[in-house]
């Protein structure tokens, strides 16, 4: 049994160095009272352990979770560290602590008490990241669809892929101001989750406002007044999502996203958008925007089953009704 | 007419057709398209109603030749009608599909003209989409009712979901509330879609890049609170079709009062919300938990309890195959019991493979206490302190379900003196000692 000892373990925050703690742990036979990271500010009357993060060693743990636990367990351990639990990292190392005694059923093990709280966590990060995958919104300008969310849980690798997928003939960028780290797509292919410091979405131009005044119109229209439910509005859309909606009221000032100076945002394309530059004039004509499809080939199949459809079809006679 | 007034005009008008699932599908892009669909559907917003807005919902034209009573686009009605030209409907389509807005389209429409044309109009829109747009995303489209087969057969094609709205539960309402819609008009669709769907699969498991019809299935919508049926009729007409057609889900639509007419309910009536939150509650139960539509309700119970869920109501009247081991019973036993989901029994049963179970370990997997503490043991113990009679369990569970109820509009500050404020009167009498 590892004795309990009134040591904190400090490490760098990353993955690497979490799985650099659990090695020490077993290498001291001693469990640490906590496992923090090095950027939280802590006046602790316990004395700090700073763990060093050492690739090989988080390696071995690594490699180690797969063969004497189980896959599903790794994958349990990297989605725990995205959830946003408090004192996940101790949590993370009794559960490895249990695997490593029980072997591959320790993830069905719900009556225990540390895997039904990661379980119960992870559950609710795969929540918020489908809740993310709806709620999120793109604003375009100049081809360049951006959008910023503020997650309570690392979510951005759990939707990358279906973004990814979804819009893969779009350039595009998702930044979490929370965690500060960005989803980059570009429509040759090329994609990437990288660490920004900060990021100022440009601002909309005349027909993004106009694509989103008709969004909020199709909001308003759709509500039934003979039913109206502001609680159960609130109940699955909760308020902490409305700032980045354009179509949702106001949530308060709590809650709102707090106003930036506008910056000169430069799309990858050389056109700049900067509020304000002279000589600028966007209009829109005759209230239509048209959609410009991208060059694809055409699906064979779908051409030879609707090609089977005799040509009188396609303009019938009209046959007045009345 | 612009853009805006149109989108406005027929989102209105559309606004009562509840079906708006964006599941059933999962599609991902190949890369030779733009989109994809999630099987398990995605919510992208919720609407001041509490429903969920998935699809872009509207109608492709307002234009009716029908005249039915309870619909607000009924031909003798007087509201501004307007048509989207499919064009229009396609871009704004992938204005909002680019920006995450929306799953897909669901695509509705008055009959204009006659049922081939506007049959025609809504298919030009899902070409443009599909064919030159390369729209990957969600289609659900509505099949007109009295449409040529061709027609049925092409939208089918192109769409991922149909649906026919069967309206009204039985033949007379039918024609008595919507006399321009025959049952037949009504069921050949949706016997086309049915038996086009069934000859896909077995395309599918010969060929497997036959062109798919309809993948994500039918469903259909009926009306609840506009004519006389009860509960009981409503869902064995439910159960049948999902039995018959292969429905993926039929809806139930309170109705609520928009048009003055002597057939239908006055204006000023309550729309019956928890009388459809109960069918909703029974077709669950139908669907998931192995239930039949005639142990919930036959001739002499034609109604669902208003009070307590229908599955609580059942095990009310079936008290005597309980309380049940937690430890042992079957899972088909387990999602019987109240409190009990889908989601605890499939966490009972893979927890129960590894130890014992006890009743903290229930509560920590999310099993409702408060309703299946009368129904279960637990190694052989009833839950620490429970008392049981006839009596005590009607209470609890009415007393569990009190809060899920729509509350009383005003909430009753209890106080120690009456509404009025007391009178010189009164507090002479108290000081006195009178009072």
């Amino acid at each position: 049994m590892p004795e309990r000892t009134n040591l904190i373990y400090q490490y760098d925050g990353s993955l690497d160095g979490l799985l650099c703690c659990i090695f020490e742990s077993f290498l001291r036979n001693e469990e640490p009272l906590d496992i923090l990271p090095a950027d939280r500010e802590q006046q602790s009357l316990w004395a700090l352990h700073t763990v060093v993060t050492q690739p090989d060693r988080a390696r071995r743990v690594w490699d180690a979770l797969d063969h004497k636990i189980s896959p599903l367990a790794r994958e349990m351990v990297v989605r725990a560290f995205l959830t946003c639990l408090p004192h996940k990292e101790l949590l993370i190392l009794r559960f490895v602590r249990l695997g490593l005694q029980q072997g591959g059923k320790v993830t069905q093990q719900l009556g225990d008490e540390t895997v039904m709280t990661l379980t119960r966590a992870i559950k609710s990060l795969w929540f918020e990241a489908h809740h993310f995958m709806g709620f999120l919104r793109f604003s375009e300008n100049a081809g360049f669809l951006t959008a910023v969310i503020s997650p309570k849980n690392q979510i951005l690798p759990l939707v990358a892929d279906h973004f990814i997928n979804r819009y893969s003939q779009e350039d595009f960028l998702v930044y979490d101001d929370v965690h500060h780290m960005a989803l980059v797509h570009r429509r040759d292919g090329q994609c990437g989750l990288m660490p920004m410091e900060d990021f100022s979405p440009p601002r909309p131009g005349v027909e993004e406002e106009y694509v989103r005044s008709l969004w909020q119109t199709f909001h308003t229209a759709i509500a039934i007044s003979g039913r109206l439910n502001p609680r159960c509005q609130q109940t699955m859309c909760p308020k902490r999502f409305w700032k980045d909606m354009p179509e949702m009221p106001d949530p308060g000032p709590r809650l709102r996203r707090p106003r930036k100076l506008p910056v000169t945002f430069q799309s990858p394309r050389g056109e700049s958008t900067s509020p304000g530059a002279p000589g600028r004039t966007e209009t829109l004509d005759a209230n239509h925007f048209s959609y410009q499809a991208p060059a694809l080939e055409e699906n064979p199949v779908l051409e030879n089953a609707l090609s089977s459809f005799p040509s009188q079809l396609d303009k019938p006679e009209p046959e007045s009704h009345d | 007419m612009d853009l805006m007034e149109k989108l406005r005009i027929l989102t209105d008008a559309a606004k009562y057709d509840v079906a708006c699932t964006s599941s059933g599908v999962n599609r991902r892009n190949r890369g030779d398209g733009v989109g994809n669909a999630v099987s398990a559907g995605i919510c992208h917003s919720f609407s001041a109603d509490g429903r969920c807005v998935s699809l872009l919902k509207v109608l492709m034209t307002n234009y009716c030749a029908y005249d039915c009573k309870y619909c607000v686009n009924a031909r003798s009605h007087d509201v501004p009608r307007a048509a989207f030209t499919p064009r229009e409907l396609s871009d704004l389509t992938m204005a909002f599909y680019r920006r995450n807005y929306i799953e897909g389209l669901f695509l509705s429409s008055g009959i204009l003209k006659n049922p081939d044309y506007t049959c025609e109009q809504m298919a030009e829109v899902l070409t443009i989409l599909r064919r030159e747009y390369h729209f990957q995303g969600y289609i659900h489209v509505k099949a007109i009712p009295g449409a040529d087969s061709r027609l049925i057969d092409r939208l089918g094609l192109l769409a991922d979901r149909m649906s026919v709205n069967i309206e009204l539960p039985s033949r007379q309402s039918l024609g008595l509330l919507a006399p321009d819609k025959s049952r037949s008009d009504i069921l050949e669709p949706m016997k086309q879609i049915r038996s086009r769907i069934t000859e896909n699969t077995h395309d599918l498991a010969r060929y497997r890049s036959a062109p798919r019809f309809a993948p994500a299935g039918q469903s259909t919508q009926m009306i609840i609170g506009a004519s006389a049926e009860n509960d009981f009729q409503i869902l064995h007409l439910s159960e049948a079709l999902y039995q018959r057609y292969g429905l993926r889900r039929v809806f139930f639509s309170a109705y609520i009062p928009m048009v003055e007419n002597p057939l239908l309910p006055a204006v000023d009536t309550r729309p019956p919300l928890l009388r459809e939150h109960r069918l909703y509650q029974a077709d669950w139960l139908l669907r998931f938990y192995g239930f039949s539509a005639s142990e919930l309700l036959d001739e002499a119970h034609p109604s669902l309890n208003p009070l307590v869920d229908p599955k609580c109501n059942w095990a009310l009247n079936h008290l005597e195959l309980f309380p049940v081991e937690i430890n042992r019973a079957s899972y088909e036993t387990l999602l019987r019991v109240p409190g009990i989901g889908v989601t605890s029994a499939n966490r009972i049963t893979a927890a129960r493979k590894v130890g014992r179970l006890d009743w903290a370990a229930l509560k920590r997997m999310g099993v409702v206490l408060k309703r299946a503490q009368y129904f279960i043991t637990c190694g052989g113990r009833m839950l620490e302190g429970l008392r049981i009679s006839e009596n005590t369990i009607l209470q609890g569970l009415v007393a569990a379900e009190r809060p899920s109820l729509p509350q009383p509009d005003e909430a009753q500050q209890l106080s120690l003196f009456p509404p009025n404020d007391p009178t010189p009167e009164d507090l002479r009498k108290c000081l006195s000692g009178q009072i």
